[in-house]
């Protein structure tokens, strides 16, 4: 028994060293599916996995080595005894390399038996995959910087149906983190101090985080790959439980790692490559897009946000009026029968009053114990009435996220300033700003870095007439129910304006607060008053302070037209104690989905001084 | 200040003393108003990744952190649902209709044909099922299930819960 034992072991390594030999022969640790496996990359610093030591390696060199780790692998697979950490055997906690390496070398069933893996085989029936749909979370309110998106994917039952994807799974990249620290947490972030997981939940989860909390809309993107490709992906993930990366918020990020997956299943994917320092999560959709990864135009999935904004616009007056004192009304002013209203018309203000409360309630409000009250009270009411909801949700935006303009732009600007030639090249990095095509972005936010404009002035060297580090505005409309702030925040240095002597740099710092309304969908209105610092010397003690205020407006007239206008006024005190006023309108035309026209008129007076500046602008996104 | 990283916890799904298939069994604590404070947007939020509490890798795991182990039943994945899902599943059912009512009739095995009776079932026993404002998803849960058991259309489906 002992030298049938003897034999049997001869026999497998034998066989080990056949197969072995046979990858090496086959190349098979050069394929890209084997490299995307092990997230193995070529960077500056070297080639090497983008995973960290850990039990993800089965080679000591692993990590740096394909070949040693596929050899590795090989020779794992004929083990019985469990990983450390994994409590499973290698075949059963790394199925994707398996199922991989034995369609590459077709294993022999009797000399490298198949181990039964119960807890990914469990797994993999509750996850049920049969697709996979990549999920983009967009904008939340007030925060232009939350454009960027944030992406993760969504792997499709086979019984799901448009009514129960909740029910599926989602596969999410994040950091883990603890810190409170708000400037810590933002540093850490950035240079790779956290250590980013895999993880898979329920996307029903995920749809409350992203769409009840944070009022992000959703879109979901149904991508085209096949069985076979869904299925490597899903085994890959189980591969990568616990399996820590470092996060790098710029270029190592969600939507980086969610490419890694795709690229697992469909080599052929060139994603990754196509990024360079800044990975911008809507641009990894793009990218996907044009791969031709996708099956179907997205899914909208409107946030809650949204759900009661488009309730709020589709009711009459009469409905807001009654919605807000069933929600607000003390509770000795309430008499639901006292309204006289009929059981449509109570319906209808019910579900206003009910997602106006749980606006109210998601928001944690003083009087969260009187709300709740309330809403327990009217969502009974409602039940009580067998009546469908009349408001049906919201339609997708006309342009979704994938088909909005591309985060860079260059612009070429001709025109008369102060009734000489003026020429100027501009390059803005990133990303939105409020005359730019505004279909896939949210209306009234504007996220600006780094933008420099240069300008030739005749026989004179070029020079730069204005640099923003930031420039940053979130114009949130009011309304009856939701009554938000607008805020905006600028810091850079400009040539512009009227100023008490000469045309120096002037660095900026301004912010401030203020309102915001909406009309009819098409037109934004704002008014934002703040504090204002100057620093320059043209000033008397080299800066001033002031005070700001802005009254403007920008109105959609058609998808390809748009005109803005804003009055502003500066008071600069105390010893330059004078005002500045000034009147910017423009008008924009967009050409195709990445260029557009733009023609605009500044006007600056103040302290006697008068200035004017016309342009005409082609700008161009890439 | 909110956490927008995620704090990710990896549970590996290990064999160990079986908790009962019963709802009871695993305390599903949610109430209707969850105290859950709304996010104040950050500004400049630095990242854009969930702040869900556990996020882990078993399909077993719901936000009570409860974790089953062995093969997860219907009953236990709809408790799991109704424990997540407490306020959108009573703005659904006050008005008879809604997604977060169709994935419970589809954990529930509520075919197309049952639906309507299922959804207007519900809507017309919702003061029932969500008792009171500190009514537990424990207590939704098996509320659903003696409102279904006692309709003949859908007491079928009450087994599933």
């Amino acid at each position: 028994m002992f030298a049938a034992a003897a034999c049997a072991a001869a026999e497998q390594n034998g066989y080990l060293d056949a197969l072995v030999n046979e990858a090496h022969r086959a190349a098979l640790a050069q394929e890209p599916q084997w490299r995307a496996l092990l997230h193995f990359e070529s960077s500056f610093f070297g080639a090497k996995s983008k995973a960290e030591p850990s039990s993800f390696f089965l080679a000591v060199d692993g990590r740096q080595d394909p070949q040693a780790e596929l050899d590795a692998t090989l020779k794992a697979f004929f083990e019985s005894q469990r990983l450390k950490g994994r409590d499973e055997t290698s075949q059963c906690a790394f199925p994707a390399r398996y199922q991989w390496l034995k369609s590459k070398l077709k294993f022999d069933p009797i000399l490298l038996p198949q181990q039964k893996c119960p807890q990914f085989d469990q797994w993999l029936s509750g996850i049920d995959p049969h697709g996979i749909t990549m999920i983009l979370a967009s904008s939340y309110m007030n925060n232009p910087a939350s454009a960027f998106g944030h992406t993760l994917l969504r792997l499709d039952r086979t019984s799901s149906d448009a009514r129960s994807t909740l029910l599926d799974y989602a596969v999410n990249y994040a950091a883990a983190t603890d810190d409170a620290n708000a400037l810590l947490y933002a540093v850490k972030g950035i240079m790779g101090g956290y250590q980013g997981f895999f993880s898979v939940s329920p996307y029903y989860e995920k749809v409350k985080l992203y769409s009840d909390l944070e009022n992000r809309d959703i879109w979901e993107y149904k991508l085209n790959l096949l069985p076979a490709e869904v299925d490597l992906l899903v085994r890959h993930l189980w591969e990568l439980q616990g399996v820590p990366f470092l996060y790098y918020y710029f270029d190592e990020n969600c939507s980086y790692q969610l490419l890694s997956l795709l690229e697992v299943a469909r080599p052929t994917l060139k994603l990754r490559s196509k990024f360079g320092s800044w990975v911008i999560p809507v641009e990894t959709l793009q990218a996907v897009v044009e791969e031709s990864a996708l099956a179907a135009a997205p899914e909208f999935r409107p946030s809650a946000a949204t759900k009661l904004q488009n309730r709020i616009a589709q009711a009459g007056d009469d409905v807001k009026r009654d919605s807000k004192r069933l929600a607000l009304d003390s509770m000795a002013e309430l008499h639901l029968a006292d309204l006289g209203l009929s059981d449509q018309e109570l319906a209808e203000s019910l579900d206003l009053a009910n997602e106006f409360l749980a606006y109210r309630i998601m928001g944690s409000a003083d009087d969260q114990p009187i709300l709740e009250e309330r809403a327990f009270l009217l969502l009974n009411e409602r039940s009580r009435i067998p009546l469908p909801d009349s408001v049906p949700t919201p339609l997708p935006p006309a342009v979704s996220p994938e088909a909005a303009h591309a985060a860079r732009k260059f612009s070429m600007s001709v025109g008369l300033e102060d009734n000489k030639s003026f020429y100027q090249l501009s390059f803005r990095p990133t990303y939105h700003e409020l005359p730019d095509p505004e279909g896939g972005y949210n209306l009234g936010s504007q996220i600006s870095m780094l933008r420099t404009d240069f300008s030739f002035p005749a026989g004179e060297r070029p020079r730069i007439e204005r640099f923003d580090l930031l420039d940053l505005a979130s114009i949130t409309p009011r309304n009856d129910f939701v009554k938000p702030f607008s805020w905006y925040f600028k810091a850079g240095a400009e040539r512009w304006g009227v100023s008490p002597e000469g045309e120096d740099l002037i660095w900026s710092l301004k912010g401030g607060f203020g309102y915001g309304w909406s009309i009819l969908d098409r037109a934004l209105v704002y008014l934002l008053n703040g504090p204002a610092l100057h620093v320059g010397s043209d000033y008397e003690r080299a800066f001033a302070v002031g005070v700001s205020h802005r009254i403007g407006s920008l109105l959609i007239l058609t998808n390809r037209l748009a005109v803005m206008g804003e009055f502003n006024h500066e008071r600069l005190l105390p010893d330059n104690n004078y005002d500045l006023f000034g009147l910017e309108t423009g008008e924009r035309y967009t050409l195709s989905r990445n260029l557009a026209l733009r023609l605009s008129q500044r006007f600056s007076w103040g302290d006697g001084d008068y200035s004017s500046q016309f342009l005409f602008h082609l700008e161009k996104f890439f | 200040m909110k956490r927008i990283l995620a704090v990710v916890v990896f549970a590996s799904v290990v064999p160990s003393l079986a908790l009962a298939d019963s709802v009871g069994g695993c305390g599903w604590g949610s109430k209707l108003f969850d105290g859950q404070k709304g996010v104040f947007p950050q500004i400049l939020a630095v990242t854009t990744n969930g702040t869900s509490g556990n996020q882990t890798f078993g399909i077993s795991s719901g936000t009570s952190g409860c974790t089953q182990s062995g093969v997860v039943t219907s009953a236990w994945k709809t408790a799991a649902f109704i424990d997540a899902n407490m306020p959108k599943l009573a703005m659904d059912m006050s008005r008879g209709q809604g997604e977060s009512m169709d994935s419970l009739a589809s954990l529930v095995g509520v075919p197309a044909a049952d639906r309507i009776v299922f959804n207007s079932t519900l809507q017309a026993n919702f003061g029932r099922i969500f008792a009171s404002t500190d009514v537990t998803s424990t207590d939704v849960t098996s509320n659903i299930k003696s409102v279904l058991a006692e309709n003949s259309a859908l007491s079928a489906y009450s087994v599933n819960i």
